[in-house]
């Protein structure tokens, strides 16, 4: 509970900083329509500092949208960090994701 | 507007889904309460409303031209005095009920008699207390539909709360949702303040801009998630990107796969009788070049087939660019589909004419 509450309280510090412009914000909200687009769930945003986001998502495995998307997203100089986890899992309906970009 | 349009998974468990084509029901501008934010400037001068045989003998039309649901607001619709009639008739029809209400005035014997025949309510919030107070223009008002929450939660009526977004009120959002899965709401409708009525110009230091509307979005994402199926929340915005993938959010069909005929029937799967009792497809304020009819005409055979005919066009023509301006204008994502076909109707002289 405690966690969750630093969570927002720093979502929303992020959120109401003036140094968070309309550009980094242009390319969250683009993020997280993308990824729905694909098919992820988003779970989490999370503004890590003024220049990345940490998107946390689920979905199945291999990922919606296959690794094509994932790679494209990498050329495009866009996605920072890719992660999928836990791995060697068993339950591959609900893998979660997380998708670091920069802004 | 309706929930159309909003780009997130319908929860089964929050029993707020269904395919309905609604009536939206305004049946008179009388209110208890001057709010800052209100579209329609409905306040307590007003003193008349619909009557109400006239109204029941136009949702029986329509009902059987398909429409299965009606949604009453105002106005508070419970200072309407022939409310319990319309709702229990709707009932009687099979037709599914929602109104939307401030809540102050659910305490009294009418509202209990109404009650009964309303499915759904959707109480307006404005944020935190203070806040709430500050918009309705009136002290304790906060309270006073605390107190209505209660009663609706006591008789197991389900409800939710519609809030209007401010450029102030967005930072309230976490605590909004919170409070509303407190308080047992399923529904959270978030409504962006729109420029019309006296929110034009009560307003006009509290409208959204670009920058805002990005962090309403992200936040909104967060919160569905957080919430997931205990609360369904619907925003009246979506993303240019969504939009161009999903063209029947704005619309109403996908230009690739729909016939005309299929287009102009499913953009009136929304119409509204306004608090004169004219007839209008889509949303509320629309222009009124756009009148279906009215509901004090002799007869309503044909009705909606004539309007089709002599108006569906432009009616397709208003949808097909109110979505080319969405999806061609890339400086502005995050868009109000709705307010904008409503201002697209208003503005475009020469829609009669192509």
């Amino acid at each position: 509970m405690e966690d969750l509450k630093n969570f927002e309280d720093a979502l929303m510090k992020r959120l109401t900083s003036s140094r968070l412009g309309k550009d980094d914000l242009k390319k969250v909200s683009s993020a997280l329509v993308s990824l729905k687009k694909e098919g992820f769930k988003i779970d989490g945003v999370e503004l890590k500092d003024l220049s990345s986001v940490i998107l946390h998502t689920r979905g199945i495995f291999p990922p919606p949208g296959g690794w094509d998307f994932i790679r494209k997203q990498m050329d495009a100089g866009k996605l920072k960090r890719f992660e999928g986890f836990p791995l060697g899992l068993l339950q591959l309906e609900d893998v979660r994701y997380q998708f670091e970009f920069e802004f | 507007m309706n929930s159309l349009g909003s780009d997130h998974e319908i929860c089964e468990a929050t029993g707020i889904s269904g395919s309905f084509r609604t009536i939206q029901i305004h049946p008179t501008l009388r209110c208890n309460l001057l709010c800052k934010h209100c579209y329609s400037s409905s306040s307590p001068v007003f003193k008349t409303g619909l009557e109400s045989e006239r109204l029941l003998r136009f949702i029986q039309y329509a009902e059987r031209k398909g429409f299965n649901a009606i949604s009453l607001s105002g106005g508070e619709p419970l200072m309407y005095r022939e409310l319990d009639k319309v709702v229990q008739f709707a009932k009687s029809l099979g037709m599914r009920t929602g109104m939307v209400s401030n809540g102050m005035l659910l305490g009294s014997e009418f509202a209990g008699k109404v009650l009964e025949s309303v499915d759904i309510v959707a109480i307006s919030i404005d944020g935190e207390p203070e806040w709430h107070d500050y918009m309705r223009g009136q002290k304790g008002a906060f309270q006073h539909t605390l107190r209505g929450i209660e009663i609706l939660r006591n008789l197991h009526k389900p409800f939710g709360f519609i809030h209007t977004i401010t450029s102030k009120s967005w930072e309230s959002l976490i605590w909004l949702a919170d409070f509303a899965v407190s308080q047992g709401a399923r529904l959270l409708h978030l409504h962006p303040v729109e420029n019309s009525g006296r929110a034009s110009t009560e307003m006009s230091d509290y409208m959204l801009n670009d920058t805002i509307r990005y962090k309403i979005f992200i936040l909104t994402e967060y919160l569905r998630n957080k919430y997931s199926c205990r609360l369904e929340i619907q925003l009246d915005l979506s993303h240019r990107d969504y939009i161009k993938e999903n063209p029947e959010v704005v619309r109403f069909y996908n230009p690739d796969n729909s016939s005309l005929a299929d287009r102009l029937e499913k953009s009136m799967n929304n119409i509204v009788v306004d608090e004169k009792g004219d007839i209008y497809p889509i949303s509320y304020g629309i222009s009124s070049k756009f009148r279906i009819g009215s509901i004090y005409q002799r007869s309503f055979e044909g009705m909606f087939e004539r309007f089709l005919e002599e108006k569906g066009r432009y009616l397709d023509t208003l949808l097909s660019r109110t979505y080319d301006m969405i999806v061609h204008d890339e400086s502005v994502d995050m868009v109000s589909w709705g307010e904008m076909i409503v201002e697209q109707s208003l503005q475009s002289s020469d829609l009669m004419t192509v």
